[in-house]
Parts: structure tokens; sequence; C-alpha cells
């Protein structure tokens, strides 16, 4: 009950109106993506060896902590559950060592960090989800595509299965999956 | 049970055999129909329960990115259920995110609203709703609808309502009951028959009885007899019904037999009566001619004395003489009449002895018909004794069979005319000897027969003539005799332990004969 009034507050009150009438209350498309965000912790697996440094925990993690989608997906995430696992946001920094993140948001402006990252990257189960439709084919594993006023995920799955994540079918069903190098 | 009070028997226990069917198959198809019916709602809720948590777990992706379109798509699988109507997929926040309406679904609105409307009360065949944690269920009288929320892990994301048509619902189940029912009204029938044919067992041996006992009472008798079948309480029944036509059929005939013992009895009562009253008869008859007979020669010897007192002085000698002879005369009829009265009273009461000595039976004879010569030459008879060829030499009492042969002969010129013959014979005959019947043995004996000339006697009268005071009807009245003689006849030749008997000659002429055994002393007792 509580998260529906959750729901329902945060959409109503703290957010306006924006461009996307979807079901007659019209969300932003922040709102939408920082939902995503929420949703993909609980449509994608994570084996328990991503958690061997806070079991206890499921981490977001971005470098800008201030932009409107990470505000939004605190709120979101506040109290909340991923499994037995709370949710928490984590902001990191170029040098930072991105062990103890499970997923990690990189805005427009940021995409050119991910090749950097890469390697850090490898051999760690990490998700990394983009703000671009082009990001799952230049590197990053789930970006977010907007057609028709409609936004929709773009999935590499087979960078997802490199890194030791598996994507719900319920998900893939409804996201474009795409193939990268 | 009045109603089936008059009913012959065999629709009785067919009434009953096929009214216990009846109330049994149509209570266990009640209680079958009814827990059917709650089976199938509940299935149905069940299954469309099932069908709408399936949606709504795969529709949760959906819900929780976005996307109503995908949402659709899935909601779109739902037209393969042929029963489902609608389904709505809403958001969290209870707004409709997707929806789905079938074409082909829609009830019949006028078959909806007469379900509604009926009188009986479906109430307890459907609830109008069922809410639990999980589900919402609502039930018209057309629809069932289920909601459900929609969850990832604790969280809703969203709700899933199906609407689906019950029309199916009753269809199958009317056709089922409609089924069951043929199939019912099929054994039914069946058990119509078997019942029709199994109560013969009981039906026949009743009929039966009421059949046997109908004839016997319409006088067919007392001989039927019911026949038992089996060895049950019928068979038991049938037995005693035969014992008892038993011992009725023994009573008649007891009754009847005592009925004809009653009726010979009387009969012979009747008889004896007769003879009682004929022998009264004779014997008044009898008296009356003794009386007749005793008085007679009495007044002619009173008269005749009276008339010698009177004229003794005066008469003639001869005269006198000839009152003395009328008187003796008389005397001695009187005497000859009372000495056979005593004769025959002696012979009946068994106190004459009689004297078996050795003797002539043809000399006997010729003395005889020399006594009667006088009055034998009288009348212009002749008696003509038949040479014997035999030995006519034997024992047995001389003087009783001189009676004997007199009485014969004087009958025989009593009842032949004059001018006539009288024939008379000795031969050898035989007797059965002994009195016991086993004894084969015959004896010697001779026979002497009589035979005259003269009017006979009468054929229903062989035998009566030998009784006591009998005499011939054809006897002139008053001519004399006491229908003593041939009785002492009897008597005298049965103490002879021999036979007399009378017959007719063809010519009309009475034949008497007796046969006396030759050697009486060699009887055997």
């Amino acid at each position: 009950m509580s998260r529906i009034l959750l729901g329902a507050v945060v959409w109503f009150l703290l957010f306006p109106i924006t461009n996307q009438p979807v079901h007659g209350t019209e969300f932003s498309e922040d709102q939408i993506k920082a939902v995503y965000l929420f949703n993909f912790a609980e449509f994608i697996r994570w084996p328990d060896s991503a958690f061997t440094e806070h079991p206890e925990a499921f981490h977001f993690c971005a470098l800008n902590e201030q932009s409107s989608i990470i505000r939004i997906l605190k709120k979101v995430i506040n109290g909340e559950t991923a499994g037995a696992r709370k949710l928490v946001f984590r902001r990191i920094n170029n040098q930072d060592d991105l062990k103890g993140c499970q997923l990690v948001y990189f805005q427009a402006s940021e995409q050119s960090k991910l090749a950097g990252l890469l390697p850090k990257l490898k051999m760690r189960n990490i998700l990394t989800v983009g703000d671009t439709e082009d990001f799952a084919k230049r590197g990053g594993m789930i970006g977010i595509a907007r057609h028709n006023r409609h936004l929709h995920p773009v999935i590499n799955v087979q960078r997802l299965k490199q890194a030791g994540l598996k994507a719900s079918a319920k998900l893939l069903r409804l996201a474009f999956v795409v193939d990268g190098e | 049970m009045r109603f089936l009070k008059n009913t012959p028997i065999r629709r009785k226990i067919i009434s009953i055999i096929m009214i216990i069917c009846t109330v049994v198959l149509l209570v266990a198809y009640s209680i079958i129909a009814y827990k059917q019916w709650h089976f199938r709602r509940q299935s149905l809720r069940d299954s469309l329960s099932t069908l709408t948590r399936v949606i709504g777990i795969n529709s949760s992706a959906s819900l929780a990115f976005h996307d109503p379109e995908t949402g659709r798509e899935i909601l779109s699988a739902l037209k393969f259920e042929e029963q489902v109507v609608s389904a709505e997929l809403f958001s969290s926040d209870g707004e409709l995110f997707a929806s789905y309406r079938s074409q082909y679904s829609e009830p019949q609105k006028d078959l909806c609203w007469i379900i509604k409307n009926t009188p009986i009360n479906f109430r307890f065949l459907t609830p109008d709703e069922e809410t639990d944690e999980v589900e919402e269920a609502k039930y018209d009288a057309c629809y069932l609808e289920i909601s459900q929320k929609i969850r990832l892990s604790s969280r809703k994301v969203g709700s899933i309502r199906l609407r689906v048509n019950l029309m199916k619902l009753y269809e199958s189940f009317i056709h089922q009951s409609l089924l069951v029912g043929g199939v019912l009204l099929a054994m039914l029938f069946f058990a119509f028959l078997l019942a029709s044919y199994l109560q013969k067992s009981i039906s026949r041996p009743v009929l039966h009885l009421a059949n046997i006992m109908r004839r016997v009472s319409s006088y067919e008798g007392y001989a039927l007899r019911a026949k038992a079948e089996g060895n049950d309480e019928l068979g038991d029944l049938i037995n005693g019904f035969n014992e008892m036509l038993d011992r009725i059929q023994q009573h008649e005939e007891f009754l009847s037999q005592a009925n004809k013992g009653l009726s010979i009895a009387k009969k012979e009562a009747e008889s004896a009566k007769n003879v009682a009253e004929q022998a009264n008869q004779s014997k008044t008859e009898f008296l009356a001619n003794i009386s007749h007979e005793l008085r007679t020669p009495m007044h002619s010897i009173l008269s005749f004395s009276n008339l010698g007192i009177k004229n003794l002085d005066k008469a003639p000698l001869t005269k006198l003489q000839s009152y003395f002879s009328k008187i003796q005369e008389s005397g001695t009829r009187l005497m000859l009449l009372l000495n056979d009265l005593l004769d025959l009273a002696k012979l009946e009461a068994g106190r004459v002895e009689f004297n078996f000595i050795d003797a002539d039976l043809a000399k006997i004879l010729d003395c005889c018909v020399g006594e009667r010569e006088a009055c034998l030459q009288e009348r212009g008879m002749v008696v003509n004794v038949l040479p014997s060829e035999c030995i006519t030499m034997g024992v047995f009492d001389p003087e009783k069979i001189a009676l004997v042969i007199v009485n014969l002969l004087s009958n025989a010129v009593k009842f032949t005319p004059e001018g006539k013959q009288i024939f008379v014979s000795i031969a050898e005959d035989t007797l059965p000897a002994g009195r016991r019947k086993n004894d084969q043995g015959w004896q010697k004996a001779l026979r002497l027969v009589v035979r005259d000339e003269g009017v006979g006697i009468p054929e229903d009268e062989f035998e009566s003539v030998f009784d006591k005071f009998i005499q011939s009807s054809k006897t002139k009245s008053g001519a004399g005799g006491t229908g003593l003689g041939l009785a002492i006849c009897k008597e005298i030749i049965e103490g002879h332990h021999g036979r007399i008997w009378a017959e007719n000659t063809p010519n009309g002429g009475a034949v008497f004969s007796f046969i006396i055994p030759q050697n009486h002393a060699k009887l055997s007792a």
C-alpha cells in the first residue's frame, strides 16, 4: 500500500506533467527513466558473487549525483528492496574502483567516460545503463530509446551475458535487442 | 399407502419398486447435480484465476516499464479463450493501462435478463462476491469477473481484471444434466422391465393360490391342491392351505361315509321295519287265520255236542253217530293244528332232537304216499313215484323226513287240479361238505323232488313260501292249511344241514326239491 502511495505522491506532487501522456497521468521522461533503473534491479539477475563486498545491499552507482534522474531515483529507491537487498545509491568518480556497484548509470554527456571505465568493468558483474539509444551498441549494455513518445529499453544481451547477468524474458519482450562487439 | 390398497399384487410390487427407484434416483441425481454445479463453477473460477495470474505475471514488465503496447499484446492472447469477454490491466494508481475485448463472447442479453430475474433464488447456487487477499471474484447472472493485483517482489505494480462469460458453464451443465437424466430415465425403464420379471417370484404363487381357492369355493370340490414353488413363507402358506384342504376333504369323506352309513342304516332300519311290519302283518293274519282255524272245529265240536245233548232222546242212533264222528273229525283237525303249532314252535326254539338213524328214503316215501292214498283217490289224482336208480339208504330222522314228504305231497295235492299227476323222484346229488368256506370237499346227498301239474308258484314267492305264516297268494282263501307246513319242512331239512327250494316247471306246475346229506354223521361241524 505504501508503495502505491509512494508512487502516486512521487508522480503527482513532486513532478509536474511532462510530455509523456501514458495512461492518463503524464510522467516526465526522467521519472520514467528513474523507474526503469529501479525496475532493472527486478528484472535482471545478478549472481551471488556480485554481492561479496556488501551482501545486504544492491548499489546503484552514477557519476553525477545531482542529475534529475538520480535525484528521482534516490527518492524512488528509498526504503525499497530488491529481493532481500535494500536499494542504495553511491556516487562514483573516474578513479573509483567499481567494486560494490551492481548498476552504473551513464548520462548522455558521460558516455565518453565509458570507454575509460571498460577495463574496470571487465570481469565484474556490473550492469551499465546509458541514457541514449546507441549506448547498447557503443560498449554499453542497456540503452534507452525514444520512439513515438514512448521509451523502450535497448539491450545488448551478449554483453549482459558476458558480464554474467541474465535478463528476464519479460523485460526482453518489451526491449529492443541489439548485437554489438 | 392407501392408494395402493386395492391394486392387484403385480402392480403393487412393481409400483413399490418403481417408486423406490424413482425417489432414490431423483434424490441422488439432485445431490449429484448440486455438487456438480458447484464443482464446475469452482473449476471455472480456478482456471480463470490461474489464467489471470499467468497473464498478470507476464504483464508485470510491461506495467513496470510503462509499455502498454506490450501489455495489449499479452492480453490479446486471451482471444484463444472463448469464454473471456474482456480483460484490463491497471497501473498501480488504478488507471486503465491496457485492455482487450472479445469479438465473439457476448452472451445474449435477454438470456441474462431471464436468468437474473427468475423467481428461483440462485444465490445459493452462485454467490455474488468472493474476496480474499489474493483476488476478488464477482458473479453476475452471465459473468464472472476476477481482479488480481500484479506484484513485483512485494510491491504492487498494477492489477488485472478478467471478465468471463458464464454461458458455456450453464450450457455444459444443462447438457450434462440432460444426458445423465436421459440415462437415468433409461435405467428406470430397465428397472421397470426387471421389476416386472422379478415380481413374479412373489405374485405367481400368490395368484396361483388365489386361483385355486376360487376354484375350490366355486364347488370344484376339495380334491384340488395348490402347488408350492419355494421354501419360503409363501410355500408355507400354500402347504398350510393344502393341509387344510386335506383335512376338509377327509372330513367330507368321513361325513359322506357317515351319511352313507346312516342311509344304509336307515334303509336297513326301514327294511327291518318293513320286515317287522310284514312279520307283524303275517302274524296278525296268522293269528286271524289260526283263530279262525281253531274256532271252526271248536265251533263244530260244541255245536254237534250241543245238538247231541239236546237230541239225545229224540235223535236216531245213526244221527248221533254222525254227530260223534263230526265231533271227532273236528277234534282231530284241531289236534293236528295244535300239533303243527307246537312242532313249529319247538323247531324254532331248537328244542327238537333229531333222531339220526339209518333209514331208507324210498321206503319212507312209499309210506307217505300210502298214507295219502285215500285223499288222492278222492281227487282222482295219481302219485307217480319214479324208480330210483341209486342207493336210497342214508342217515336221517325218518319221522321228520316223512313229515316233510307228507307236507310236500299235501301241497301238491292242494294246488293241483283234479285228474292231474304228481311225480316224485329220488336221485343222487352232492352237497358241499363242511361249513368252512375253504373246504372244497363234497359229500354224497340224496335229492327228493316233488313235481305237480298245478298252478305253480309266482316267481317272486319262491323264497317266501318257506316263511312262517306265509301262504301262496294263489291259495284259495279258507282252503285250509296254516302256512306253517313249508316252514316246518324248511326247519327240518336245515336241521339235517340240507337244502330245500321251490321252482316252477315249464308247464307251469310247481317243483319242490330237497337235498339231505346221506351220511349226516360224517359232517364236520
